[in-house]
């Protein structure tokens, strides 16, 4: 994900980035084009006129005075004053040089300092005050200045120096807060650098500010991809590495020469020349670098739209301004290209950096609860989508809502007006239907890629949440469906037996009872009609009991009575004893009490047909919501034609009435199974729930 | 005999009703459910109630009902049910709530008119018929260790004759035997199932189908 929101102003920023590489390599030839011909103006100490600049300084005079004249004490003072290491003391050349000023009283008290090219700086004392002396060659004073008297300027009574100390303790201080709060490794990084310049800075101290100067360039990489979540776009990676690259070679150039480097002046003159237009153009580079970059942050920071995006646009306007001073500054007086100016206000850049660092990853978690939200959606447990998605949005204002026929409800299903702002409305879709929309501020519709990743979140657990009640939906429909057809023949098996019952037989026994009275009447006036009449009677009345038996078989009509005096009918009925014990209280659909029934003739069925069973149990109980009815024969164990406990796959002869069975036990929740009984026979046991 | 006849099938209603008309009934009236039946029986001072078991409106026992509150209420009125199959709970419940002046007989025994006339008449004079069915389903149940196994054939027949409803003098004539012999045979079956003797007719019914219904299986 990119997190620069602005296509359009892209191809800008690439122009923009392209002329800073262009000005830094033109800037460099330039510097060296121009300042090459300084190498040709020879200095020779032995022929005047010299030029001599004084610098009092009054801290160093004072401390000066404070160390009592001591050498070693001075010649700490120059090694901070200058980057070139006083390769020499030479007691003997500062008489010569005084009396080459001329007109100056040589003291005892003052030193000179002069490498082997014989540029010369004379440290002395003047009227309570030090007076450094250079001497140079005319023309080129200013950047001899800048270069090797970087720290000594006046700034009315506060030395830069103290500013620097506060500023860098400022920048350290944000730096260690923004890192200890948790803004991942890039954050710690930066703060480690940066603190370890600001320290080197602090103490003089050589190795630890040699090395830590590499902090500048470093804290700029890593300000570019902290910012930037994946790789950044190549010209944010070019304009880093250029303004890293310059920002840091004129200090390797010094610190490499560290005095061979400068066998003649020439060399110092010519390698000043260049590291000061290095100098410049780095400090352009880095500034533009810089630029684009605050650039950057400040319009992802106004993008957002939570609290803490006014700290991080803040530290970016800050690094900007902070590193556009330097660069003015620079460009008016070389000496002001002050590295460790720069380095603070990359150091406030940094902090804006982690601030966004802060913001990805607390985005990043808030994403992981989102995830885990998702997981608890589809765990069935119960999460307020809203309060995630807003908490992974940063945006207080999110609301989910779902479609419902024409309008728009919330998670309490209360009807919702979506508001008519459409950058305060994403609609989501699940197979291109609309079924529920995220409501959310115009900032967060800014950054289209977050929102999308929210939005998919929440049409996820949408789509899984539909999917879920459409099958329970389906499985429902299954399930009443089933009851239904089994309902439907239950009903119409009774109304069969009520047709055979209430309607043919009794027409047939009406006839019947009409044709016995005629046949009565015929018996004493026409003999042979009443004897032929004898025979019709008879034929009736095995039609009246097949129609009876055939209805019976169709549903016992002592259902209608109860279950268990429909089992009683059956025991006695039965052609072997059977037993039938218990009752149930509970008032249970007829259609349960005619699967139960039907349980019941299929274990009698089989006892008496394959088990050879003397005597069978019927026992009807009831559990807290549940009806038992088992039945229990002593014969040879099971024989339904299917393995014990098993559902008959393939419905054969045997299997056909126990699938029926089956079904018609499933349609009311029920289950059945059958097997071995402890001690011989089979046990056949089903269940079925029904309301207390 | 002032006779009500219930029943919803018109059919059988009329068929019955003419029936019983040709044999010297008096029939004051027909019904088709046992809705103000309690008043009809008032109305017409009827003597017997010739009822279906099954009828409107749920098709299940409201003849048996309505038979038990007349027996209730009105203790003098003879009752004769009919039932379009057996069901010997409901037989032995009516008998047990009182074996005088009942009956309870599968529909289809009106097709045998005399026989049917005659249990009709005796129903009324204060007898009691139960349908043969129903007392061979319960002497014919299936037991282990069956008490019944030490009656011979004959008393069996008896029994189940007597158990029917039926005097020792119709025993006598339907089986063929000397009165004797019958009441030789009652004395060695309340013997074998260890009854008391009852000295009614009705009331040895009863004793009979209560100890016939008690049996274990």
């Amino acid at each position: 994900m990119r997190l620069t929101p602005a296509v359009p102003a892209r191809g800008t920023l690439r122009w923009l980035a392209a002329a800073i590489v262009v000005l830094a390599v033109g800037a460099t030839v330039t510097a060296r084009l121009t300042l090459s011909p300084v190498a040709t103006d020879l200095i020779d100490l032995t022929a005047p006129p010299y030029h001599s600049t004084e610098f009092p300084d009054r801290n160093l005079s004072d401390a000066m005075l404070a160390a009592g004249g001591d050498d070693a004490a001075v010649e700490r003072l120059l090694a901070r004053l200058t980057p070139f290491a006083a390769s020499e003391i030479d007691a003997t050349a500062f008489d010569d040089v005084a009396a080459a000023l001329g007109g100056d009283t040589p003291t005892a008290e003052g030193i000179l300092v002069r490498d082997e090219t014989g540029a010369s700086i004379l440290v002395r004392h003047g009227d309570q005050r030090l007076v450094v002396s250079v001497l140079h060659p005319v023309g080129a004073p200013d950047r001899i200045d800048g270069l090797l008297l970087e720290p000594v300027f006046e700034l009315d009574d506060v030395t830069v120096a103290d500013v620097e100390l506060v500023l860098l303790a400022a920048a350290m201080a944000l730096l260690v807060a923004a890192g200890a709060a948790g803004t991942g490794g890039g954050g710690y990084t930066a703060a480690g650098l940066v603190s370890g310049f600001a320290l080197g800075e602090v103490t003089g101290w050589e190795p630890v500010q040699s090395l830590a100067i590499l902090a500048v360039p470093a804290a700029l990489v890593i300000t570019t991809f902290a910012a930037h979540r994946t790789r950044p776009p190549w010209w944010v990676v070019a304009c880093t590495v250029v303004a890293a690259a310059l920002s840091v070679a004129p200090v390797l150039s010094v610190e490499l020469g560290d005095g061979e480097a400068f066998g003649h002046l020439i060399t110092v003159e010519s390698l000043v020349g260049h590291a000061v237009a290095l100098q410049r153009t780095a400090a352009a580079a880095a500034t533009a670098a810089a630029l684009l970059l605050a650039l950057s942050l400040v319009r992802t920071g106004l993008a957002t739209s939570d609290r803490g995006r006014w700290w991080r646009i803040g530290g970016a306007l800050g690094g900007c301004a902070s590193i556009a001073g330097v660069g003015v500054a620079g460009a008016i007086d070389p000496g002001r290209l002050d590295l460790t100016v720069s380095g603070w206000a990359v150091a406030a850049l940094t902090a804006a950096a982690l601030g966004r660092l802060g913001q990805l990853v607390r985005r990043h978690r808030d994403l992981t609860g989102l995830s885990s939200a998702v997981a608890d959606l589809a765990a069935g447990r119960s999460v307020e989508l809203a309060t995630v998605i807003g908490r992974a949005l940063d945006d207080d204002t999110v609301r989910v809502v779902h479609r419902r026929g024409d309008g728009w409800v919330d998670a309490t299903g209360v009807t919702f007006d979506l508001p008519t702002d459409p950058h305060r409305v994403t609609r989501l879709a699940v197979e291109g239907e609309i079924v529920g929309a995220v409501v959310h501020s115009t900032a967060t519709a800014a950054d289209p890629d977050r929102l999308r990743a929210a939005c998919d979140a929440v049409t996820l657990s949408l789509a899984n949440e539909r999917m879920a009640a459409q099958i329970r939906w389906q499985l429902d429909e299954v399930r009443a469906s089933r009851q239904r057809i089994v309902h439907a023949e239950e009903e119409a098996r009774e109304r069969l037996e009520r047709d055979l019952h209430d309607g043919a037989q009794q027409r047939l026994t009406a006839a019947m009872l009409a044709l016995r009275v005629a046949q009565r009447r015929a018996a004493d006036t026409h003999p042979e009609l009443a004897g032929a009449l004898a025979p019709i009677g008879d034929e009736l009345q095995r039609a009246i009991e097949e129609i009876r038996e055939l209805a019976r078989g169709v549903r016992p009509a002592v259902l209608g009575r109860g279950l268990r005096a429909a089992l009683d009918e059956l025991a006695e009925r039965a052609p072997l004893p059977v037993t039938v014990a218990g009752s149930i209280a509970t008032h249970v659909p007829a259609d349960v009490e005619t699967a139960a029934y039907f349980v019941v003739t299929e274990g009698l069925t089989n006892a008496v047909r394959h088990a050879d069973a003397g005597h069978v149990e019927i026992t009807l109980t009831e559990e807290t919501g549940t009806i038992v009815v088992r039945v229990d024969d002593d014969g040879r164990g099971p024989a339904f034609g299917v393995a014990a406990g098993e559902r008959p796959a393939v419905p054969g002869h045997a299997g056909v009435g126990l699938t029926g069975l089956f079904d018609r036990i499933d349609a009311h929740g029920g289950t059945m199974t059958f097997g071995p009984r402890p001690g011989g026979g089979t046990t056949l046991t089903a269940r079925f729930p029904c309301a207390p | 005999m002032r006779t009500l006849i219930v029943d919803d099938s018109v059919l059988l209603r009329e068929g019955l009703a003419s029936l019983l008309a040709s044999r010297g009934f008096d029939v004051v009236g027909t019904l088709p459910d046992a809705s103000g039946l309690t008043d009809a029986i008032v109305e017409t001072s009827a003597e017997l109630v010739v009822l279906d078991i099954r009828m409107p409106p749920t098709h299940t026992t409201e003849g048996l009902v309505a038979a038990m509150e007349i027996r209730r209420s009105h203790p003098a009125v003879a009752v004769l049910l009919l039932s379009q199959y057996v069901e010997t709970g409901d037989a032995v419940e009516l008998i047990a709530a009182g074996s005088e002046r009942v009956g309870y007989l599968l529909k289809d025994r009106i097709t045998d008119v005399d026989d049917f006339v005659d249990v009709a008449r005796r129903v009324a004079g204060g007898g009691t018929a139960i349908d043969p069915t129903v007392v061979a389903r319960l002497i014919g149940r299936q037991r282990r260790n069956d008490p019944l196994d030490a009656l011979t054939e004959r008393e069996r027949d008896v029994l189940a004759r007597m158990a029917e409803g039926r005097s020792n003098i119709a025993i006598a004539r339907r089986l063929d035997l000397t009165e004797r012999t019958v009441e030789s045979h009652v004395r060695n079956i309340f013997t074998k199932l260890d009854l008391l003797p009852e000295p009614d007719d009705h009331r040895r019914v009863r004793a009979v189908l209560l100890h016939l219904r008690s049996l274990a299986p």
